[in-house]
């Protein structure tokens, strides 16, 4: 029986081998997305600096004075966080700059310090900035002492009131490539379940060779446990070569650990293929399986975040996005890739992906035929 | 080797198959003719498992149709109406597939696919991938492929439909080795002198009915026929009749 099993995914793989539109359309076409999204957009971020404003204490005028300044100067797009949280998008790449406004505190002892005579410091403005984007740094420390500077002229004229205190972060630098890598390879897997099961099923059943093996006395189930195995092998194939040139001609880096990586491939596999599944079974030709296909595949293509962050995906279809079983794919796998995330951390998503395999794994047995 | 008891087989409710009878004995060749339409593949499916009776059954090589498929399966050789090849793999490829999928592996598997080949003129095109064959080399192969296991019986569909005259003729050939050989034969076919000639019993189906079963000769002077053209001819004109007087 084992024997069977492995004849029937040896012979499976040598006819995926043989089959140059699968290898094209599985492997070398995720790749060139890379590689055209990859250079097009690595430079993108440097336009404008999205700079991070912690107010500590609202309604203090200096403060408020400050702010207005900033939001007057267009390259910056300003955001109101909280220090801490500011930190952290600074460490994880996706701010430019945070500046933390003076406290009703540092305004009181300046005022205290017109008041009673002695000349108190002046107060600072912190800015911290990105440690790794030395161009940027530079930019946004400049901008942002020019606004001081002018501040302090309209204030005073005098001396200084404010003063610039900039902090070096170390960001983890997350390059277009880096984000990417995670998006095109739970792309490239989603994309051989449902299309690739699809086309290679209805393919044996209209020329009718799911028919002959149903004539010969080996078990149907291990027939297609044994497709099964082939989908799962070139899959885990696939996604491995897109990871290794990623990693090795795009420069992509993974700081998580590549073992959780592979799990999460073997889940995205698994769960695809058993969508495919499902879409071939309830599919009467190879184009209505290929239609089928297509229909379920593109929106998620565009919209789970595989080649951009769901942030810049409308307000309004962002709820969608949570249903589709692509998203929380990408969302661990870039966790994982970027930001050394656990894959416990991402247990809930799995879960629905899992779920959803469940359900499309019901719909194939159901459903199935056989020609 | 082949008893068919009662075959009965529906599509909506419609009969296609209408409670078929016969047998064929071991090392005998049984000719199923009938026009197009008549339920020959039907029936020919029902035996080989691949479709389930509505009622009635049948029993090949020793074993229940209905209740032990999976040994049936094991005893029996098919040739589909459509050859159902991977094109992507060799003649070699294809066969040592089907090899495996009936449990055979090994040396022996490898020399059986060597014999077969050579045995139906396809040794030249062992690592010929089957999308460049010929119609003749598909059928060819083909039939290597219902024989991998050595079954005791054979069902053919058509087995010459489409052939040119060279290729026929190593079809029938085959036919008449596999009985030589000791294997009971059921194919159908529209080619009746061909039929006449390597069959020792033909039944004449039509509209899901067996009319006529027995040896050509006899089925001929059943109803004063010279040729079994003529008394396939007087069976689909009868049949015809009665539908007329059924519906007029
Ligand atoms: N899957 C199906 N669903 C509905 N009707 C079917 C199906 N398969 C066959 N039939 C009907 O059953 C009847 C017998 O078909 P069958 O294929 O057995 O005929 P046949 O004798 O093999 O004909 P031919 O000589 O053309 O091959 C036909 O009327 C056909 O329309
Ligand atoms: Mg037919």
């Amino acid at each position: 029986m084992l024997a069977g099993i492995w004849a029937v995914t040896e012979t499976a793989l040598r006819m995926f081998w043989r089959d140059k539109h699968a290898l094209f359309w599985g492997v070398v076409f995720p790749l060139m997305l890379m590689g055209l999204i990859g250079s097009v957009f690595s430079n993108v971020d440097d336009l404008t600096l999205r700079t991070a404003v912690v107010v500590p204490t609202p309604g203090n005028p200096l403060a408020d004075g400050v702010l207005a300044a900033l939001r007057e100067v267009p390259v910056l797009e300003i955001t109101i966080e909280e220090e801490e949280a500011a930190l952290a998008a600074l460490r994880r790449g996706e701010r430019s700059l945070v500046v933390v406004l003076p406290d009703q505190e540092a305004v009181r002892a300046l005022a205290g310090a017109f008041a009673d005579g002695p000349a108190a410091g002046p107060v600072p403005v912190r800015v911290y900035y990105d440690e790794t984007r030395a161009q940027v740094a530079q930019a946004g420390l400049g901008v942002i002492g020019a606004v001081v500077a002018e501040m302090n002229q309209a204030i005073t004229q005098r001396r200084d009131v404010l003063a610039v205190q900039a902090a070096g972060v170390a960001a983890e630098d997350v390059s277009m490539f880096d984000f990417l890598l995670p998006g095109i390879l739970a792309m490239a897997l989603m994309q051989s379940g449902l299309m690739g099961v699809s086309a290679v099923l209805t393919g044996y059943r209209e020329r009718l060779l799911l028919k002959r093996v149903l004539a010969t006395p080996f078990p149907p189930a291990a027939f297609l446990t044994g497709v099964i195995a082939r989908f799962t092998l070139t899959n885990m194939m696939q996604g491995l070569i897109i990871l290794l040139v990623g990693v090795l001609v795009f420069d992509a880096h993974v700081v998580g650990r590549y073992v959780d990586l592979l799990i999460l491939m073997f889940i995205g596999s698994v769960a695809f293929l058993s969508i495919g599944f499902a879409i071939s079974s309830a599919s009467k030709t190879a184009e209505a399986a290929n239609t089928l296909g297509s229909v379920v595949a593109f929106p998620m293509m565009f919209l789970s975040g595989t080649f951009w962050p769901r942030e810049l995906i409308p307000e309004s279809i962002q709820p969608l996005i949570n249903y589709l079983p692509l998203t929380p794919l990408v969302e661990a796998m870039r966790g994982v890739a970027t930001r050394s995330e656990s894959l416990a951390a991402h247990t809930g998503g799995l879960l629905y992906l899992a779920a959803w395999a469940v359900a499309a794994a019901v719909v194939a047995v159901w459903r199935f035929r056989w020609e | 080797m082949i008893q068919v008891m009662g075959l009965e087989k529906e599509y909506h409710g419609r009969p296609v198959v209408r409670g078929v009878s016969f047998d064929v004995q071991p090392g005998e060749v049984v000719g199923l003719l009938g026009p197009n339409g008549a339920g020959k593949t039907t029936t020919l499916r029902m035996l080989a498992t691949t479709l389930r009776p509505t009622r009635g059954t049948a029993k090949v090589a020793g074993y229940d149709i209905v209740q032990e498929p999976l040994k049936v399966r094991a005893h029996v050789g098919v040739l589909p109406t459509d050859p159902g090849l991977y094109g992507r793999l060799t003649a070699a490829e294809n066969l040592r597939f089907y090899g495996q999928l009936c449990g055979l592996g090994g040396a022996a598997l490898e020399r059986r696919i060597d014999e077969l080949l050579e045995w139906l003129g396809l040794a030249g095109a062992k690592h010929q991938r089957v999308e460049e064959f010929s119609k003749g080399m598909r059928q060819k192969l083909a039939l290597a492929r219902a024989v991998i296991h050595d079954p005791p019986v054979l069902i053919l569909d058509e087995p010459t439909v489409g052939l040119d005259v060279l290729a026929s003729r190593a079809v029938i050939n085959f036919i008449r080795e596999s009985r030589k050989a000791g294997r009971s034969v059921l194919f159908s076919s529209h080619y009746l002198l061909e039929a006449d000639r390597v069959c020792d019993r033909v039944a004449i189906i039509v509209g899901g009915e067996i009319c006529a079963f027995g040896t050509p000769g006899d089925v001929c002077r059943a109803v004063g026929a010279a040729t079994l053209e003529d008394a396939f001819a007087y069976w689909v004109e009868r049949r015809a009749g009665e539908v007329d007087r059924r519906v007029g």
